[in-house]
């Protein structure tokens, strides 16, 4: 998860950066979305590239680029969806 | 005046062998067909009865080409640089999300190759959920602290401009008034 977590910083940099009034907040709705989707098992779409699943963070304009292996989940990037949206308090 | 002819009966003339020839005609913004009937010429027309006009002599050859006539000439003397119709705007807006669309998956698929090369070399490093999101919170916490803190130092700087603003602006009044003050005293 070397690179999503570099995702992760990535986003948190933006969310404050835009001025955001609660950028904890919103990095922890983050997480929370991540941590259900896994919650869930989620499977994810098909992704772009082959073997890869990806996940849409409800509510947020991020997915998830991951790969199940058993019961664990491979998070390989968090990446901002075509549309970046202005995140709402 | 040249009378028309409908793509459907030229096409049909055509096959019959009663047209061997064609002109293509510079027009303004475009090109019609002039189609020799024997003695007499028959402008191309389209469904409606109007002149049908080619933005292009290549589709204008294409257009021959399918009805089967294989000699044509061009004239392009009174052809005229221009549009036939007004730009698409739609057309173009979504070839330009097209576009953009194409990019952002492009851009997701790199993204997605840098991430399975690294595991394929096994310089992937692998961290749990709960140690990520420590680290990315405490990241975050820092990241507000420090743009918390900013807004102090561009407030005072925000401060000083507008105090010196001021000071030039009295002192722009006061040359003013003094001007003023002497013009009337010296009438």
């Amino acid at each position: 998860m070397g690179l999503a977590k570099r995702d992760l910083s990535k986003a948190a940099r933006f969310i404050v950066s835009i001025g955001h009034p609660d950028p904890i907040g919103y990095v922890t709705e983050i997480r929370d979305a991540i941590a259900k989707n896994y919650t869930i098992k989620n499977p994810g779409v098909n992704g772009r590239k082959k073997g890869t699943k990806e996940w849409v963070l409800r509510g947020k304009p991020y997915i998830g680029v991951i790969k199940w292996v058993g019961n664990d989940c491979k998070v390989y990037r968090i990446l901002p969806t075509a549309i970046i949206k202005t995140p709402k308090p | 005046m040249t009378q028309s002819i409908k793509l459907e009966n030229l096409r049909d003339l055509v096959n019959m062998g009663a047209v061997k020839t064609a002109t293509i005609l510079g027009q303004k913004g475009g090109y019609a067909v002039l189609a020799k009937l024997g003695t007499q010429d028959r402008i191309l027309a389209n469904k409606v009865g109007e002149v049908k006009m080619f933005a292009t002599t290549d589709t204008a050859v294409r257009e021959l080409t399918r009805l089967g006539l294989s000699s044509f000439l061009l004239d392009t003397s009174g052809y005229e640089a221009g549009l036939l119709r007004a730009p698409r705007k739609d057309v173009s807006a979504r070839a330009k999300a097209a576009k953009q669309a194409l990019a952002y998956d492009q851009w997701v698929r790199e993204q997605v190759d840098e991430a399975l090369a690294e595991e394929k070399n096994g310089t992937a490093t692998w961290h749990s959920h709960d140690d990520v999101w420590k680290d990315v919170l405490a990241e975050t916490a820092q990241l507000v602290a420090e743009r918390d803190r900013a807004p102090k130092a561009k407030v005072a700087a925000a401060t000083v401009k507008r105090t010196i603003h001021k000071q030039v602006q009295t002192a722009a009044h006061n040359v003013r008034h003094a001007r003023a003050a002497a013009a009337k005293k010296a009438k």
